[in-house]
């Protein structure tokens, strides 16, 4: 039954998110004509290259076949190459896109919020939407734009920024919360 | 009922207009706070240049690309009131040297979503792959080859545009930041305070001067740069 192929083991993993080492050749050269009659200075931002980790995929696999051989190789990769996780049961795998996928998907067009130091139990409101507690939330994606957050904890003053989200960008917040004051009657 | 309607329409066309209006940033509780001060008939001006830093840690777009950010904050004197302009607004790199006005937010959201959008991103993907073969027949060279390990190492690289705050979306919140952040207009009587932002100046030079007209008068505030 199984004398062509016997078995394969695929495992991938992605580690995800963001640039785990990035460099950035900067090179502002920046230009202007500083001239007070002239409304509009021309300014030439330096473009930027980013170097970021992608993502890592391990495989493993094993393959056995016969003597025989069909004379019709390589057009039936299957009787050649067995359980292959780029061709089973027909392409594409559903293991394929696993190597890599994860990485990028949750990202796609959206901004980071990373919350730092935060109390787990402060919950968190989104342009006044409750959003949940912090313990659940310590990373979440946004779409660009601008957004008031609100983290709440009891007997404290509820932590308020406005935060401006882009694409592919992270917005670090460390919220302080200062302590409720005491109405004096 | 008919009155409350009309209110809370009159509400939120008022909220609705007045959103993207510089709204300035919580001004610093006093003028001394600032790298340079002067105090004039009816209220304090205040100014700092910011850092490098500073600015990345503000503002979500990289706005060290080119610009220079000044904070002003103008404190009027107890029961007083003063016009502020934004426009009113230049920077020199000497006291002679010719002013140059403040950037325009939209310019600004403009070139900086122009310049990221042309970052080159580099996504590199190491991949380790292990097996075992049992073959015996290789069909394409016609020998028989023994089975064994086999081992794989690659790297995979791609090459893109950056895609990071290049979007017309992103310019959009770019320049809505910059609004929000901007020195408000108009006459105030309570502290207020917000960024004007220029071209940078050459990277060699070490302070900028700033040169205020607020409420019909004029000052000059020197900030280093740092």
């Amino acid at each position: 039954m199984w004398r062509n192929f016997v078995a394969f083991v695929f495992l991938s993993f992605a580690l995800a998110g963001g640039a785990l080492w990035a460099q950035e050749s900067k090179s502002d050269r920046s230009t202007r004509s500083g001239n007070a009659d002239q409304d509009v200075q021309t300014i030439k931002p330096g473009s930027k290259t980013r170097l970021r980790f992608g993502g890592f995929s391990v495989g493993a696999y094993r393959t056995s076949y016969p003597l025989w051989y069909p004379y019709y190789y390589p057009y039936s990769y299957s009787a050649y190459y067995g359980w292959s996780p780029y061709f089973w049961p027909a392409y594409p795998s559903p293991l394929y896109p696993a190597a890599y996928w994860p990485t990028f998907s949750a990202s796609e067009g959206r901004g980071k919020v990373k919350f730092e130091n935060g109390p787990e139990n402060a919950e968190l409101s989104i342009d006044g939407a409750y959003a949940g507690v912090l313990k659940d939330l310590k990373t979440i994606w946004l779409d660009p734009g601008a957004y008031n957050v609100e983290l709440r904890v009891p007997d404290k003053k509820p932590y308020l920024k406005r935060i401006y989200v882009l694409t592919g960008k992270t917005v670090t917040l460390t919220p302080a919360f200062q302590p409720e004051t005491e109405v004096q009657p | 009922m008919k009155a409350a309607l009309t209110a809370v329409t009159f509400v939120l066309l008022t909220v609705s207009l007045s959103a993207g209006d510089p709204n300035g940033i919580p001004p610093r509780p006093k003028p001394a706070d600032h790298q340079a001060q002067a105090t004039l008939d009816g209220f304090d001006a205040a100014a700092s240049c910011l850092t490098r830093v500073a600015v990345a840690r503000e503002f979500a777009s990289d706005l060290n690309r080119g610009y220079v950010v000044i904070e002003v904050a103008i404190y009027p004197s107890q029961g007083k009131s003063v016009e502020i302009d934004p426009a009113r607004v230049f920077l020199r790199v000497t006291e002679d040297s010719e002013p140059v006005r403040a950037a325009e937010p939209r310019t600004m959201a403009r070139s900086l979503q122009k310049a990221t959008a042309g970052d080159r991103d580099i996504a590199v993907y190491p991949s380790i792959g292990v097996g075992y073969e049992t073959a015996r027949y290789d069909p394409s060279t016609g020998q028989t080859r023994p089975g064994g390990w086999t081992t794989d190492v690659g790297v995979g690289v791609g090459v893109g545009s950056g895609g990071s705050g290049g979007t017309d979306e992103d310019r959009k919140v770019i320049e809505l930041e910059l609004k929000e952040k901007g020195l408000p207009k108009g006459k105030v009587s309570a502290p207020v305070s917000g960024y004007v932002y220029f071209p940078a100046p050459q990277a060699t030079v070490t302070s900028v001067v700033l040169d205020l007209t607020v409420g019909g008068q004029t000052t000059k505030l020197t900030l280093p740069r740092k």
